[in-house]
């Protein structure tokens, strides 16, 4: 088990990964922020959360959206994965306005 | 009557805001895969606390006190530095927790509350006697059931839940999956945990009567504490990880009741957060109030009065609010919760082993000391506690970002 667990640990000091993979990997939170705000949404319209706790959601996904759009403008990735990624996160941004929008 | 009261304390006690965002970020990314590390972790925390409580039974003493006398100070010094780093790391993260509740319940935001919830903490232990203080946060903390409930109420796969029982290699991002596991570790045997057991002890004045139900409390107790953590690991493997949600916030763990009780489980989960919180953070806060007394050989207890232990109470206000401070500047109370169970897993040889060496000490716990089974557990604790030394530093830069 130790030396399992040294291995991995080593192993991920050495990887490199290449600037597409880097910027998938820091693009992941986006995708969970997405996915919890769609969760956020459905609970609020069931009345399961307050519009409070709604506002500061979106507000901590936008702070996480924000540090994204800085990633992939700084990324040397491919410009076919940064437009890819680009267009996810405008989405991703609209539907937490939309909710916002929503909200009391 | 006193059995019952140990075991709901214990299993009242055992739930913090460690276990709250390492099983929600657990069973978020790799739903029930992770269990295996709290069962490992819970078995230690059964030998450490009937250890710490025998040896405070037979001995009267608490870990420090024994560990400076027997020793020496220097030799418990580094110990000792490393134990207030903890204590006031986990104290932070536990003020965050209370802060964090409040602001699920309110909508303010966290720092407002930082300066409010070091006052209310530290009134409590101003105002409370040890037992009161020990069964009011435990005997509430019993709400943080309603992890267990809503993962019974979720029907989740048995063999797959079973299979989470057994170590495993991770099937994505291993980095973050022993990270993870390591953080899930330092949050079960967190390092305050047993010293502040002994204190307790020694505060109730338990004799050697007390063994047998030391040894009830920390097997039942301990295991039905284990038995919220894993309920919290699968609640979140049920209801986060379909829909690709990984904790990186407390927002996202607080969706986690809202499948099964919807209304109700956005304000269980912030009660449970906020209870559990409020009940580490006065055991915190106290345990480093013990450590310090004991180490500088002052007068110390809970149940005197601040003005006959005048510096064991100046320890714990410093303390709160030191630790207030960090949310007051706007930390991130869940990154900072991570960071430091990833630390208390790394200080664990540092804290347990002096207290391994006492309790093999025939001169002082006579029929009382190791026998076969604790020892060959004592081994393995340690063994366990150098790995997790070795490996939870890289894997906090690997994993924990």
């Amino acid at each position: 088990m130790f030396r399992r667990l040294l291995a991995v640990a080593l192993l991920a000091a050495c990887s490199r990964q290449t600037p597409d993979e880097q910027l998938k990997k820091n693009f992941e939170p986006v995708k969970s922020w997405a996915a919890t705000i769609q969760l956020t949404g459905e609970r609020w319209h069931r009345n399961s959360v307050p519009a409070a706790f709604v506002r500061a959601t979106i507000a901590a996904a936008e702070k996480e959206y924000e540090s994204a759009a800085q990633s992939i403008d700084q990324s040397s990735a491919g410009k076919d994965l940064r437009d890819q990624l680009k267009r996810e996160l405008d989405a991703d941004r609209t539907a937490a306005q939309r909710l916002k929008g929503e909200l009391p | 009557m006193q059995l019952a009261l140990g075991i709901l304390t214990a299993v009242g006690g055992f739930f913090d805001v460690g276990n709250i965002a390492t099983c929600a970020q657990a069973g978020a990314s790799f739903r029930f895969q992770l269990i295996w590390p709290l069962i490992l972790a819970t078995i230690v925390v059964i030998f450490l606390v009937e250890m710490s409580g025998r040896f405070a039974a037979v001995t009267k003493k608490a870990l420090p006190d024994a560990i400076r006398e027997h020793f020496g100070f220097m030799f418990w010094f580094i110990p000792f530095i490393v134990l207030t780093i903890v204590h006031l790391l986990v104290l932070a993260a536990e003020l965050g927790g209370i802060c964090f509740a409040l602001h699920l319940v309110t909508g303010l935001p966290i720092q407002v509350w930082a300066l409010l919830v070091a006052i209310l903490v530290w009134l409590f232990l101003w105002r409370s006697t040890f037992s009161a203080i020990e069964n009011s946060t435990s005997l509430l903390g019993l709400v943080t059931l309603c992890f267990v409930v809503a993962a019974i109420w979720l029907h989740p796969p048995a063999h797959e839940v079973i299979r989470g029982a057994l170590p495993s290699m991770p099937s994505h991002d291993p980095a973050k999956y022993w990270f993870i596991a390591v953080s899930l570790i330092g949050a079960v045997i967190a390092p305050y945990l047993f010293y502040f057991y002994s204190s307790g002890a020694v505060e109730d004045e338990w004799d050697a009567t007390y063994i047998p139900i030391n040894r009830a409390v920390a097997v039942i107790g301990m295991g039905f504490g284990s038995v919220i953590s894993i309920g919290a690991v699968v609640v979140a493997g049920l209801v986060l990880a379909p829909r690709g949600i990984a904790v990186n916030d407390y927002h996202q763990a607080a969706l986690m009741l809202t499948e099964v009780f919807p209304f109700w489980g956005y304000v269980l989960f912030a009660v449970s957060m906020g209870i559990a919180c409020l009940g580490a953070a006065v055991e915190v806060a106290l345990s480093m109030s013990y450590s310090f007394a004991q180490t500088f050989g002052w007068n110390w207890g809970e149940d005197l009065d601040p003005t006959e232990d005048a510096r064991f109470s100046l320890v714990y206000t410093i303390a709160i609010f030191l630790a207030a401070v960090v949310t007051l500047v706007g930390v991130d109370p869940l990154k900072l919760t991570i960071i430091t169970m990833a630390i208390n897993a790394f200080v664990i040889p540092f804290i347990t082993i002096p207290f391994l060496l006492l309790m093999n000490d025939r001169k002082l716990l006579r029929d009382a000391s190791n026998g076969l089974v604790s020892n060959f557990a004592t081994v393995l604790i340690v063994i366990l506690g150098l790995v997790l030394a070795v490996v939870s530093i890289p894997l906090t830069f690997l994993g924990g970002s």
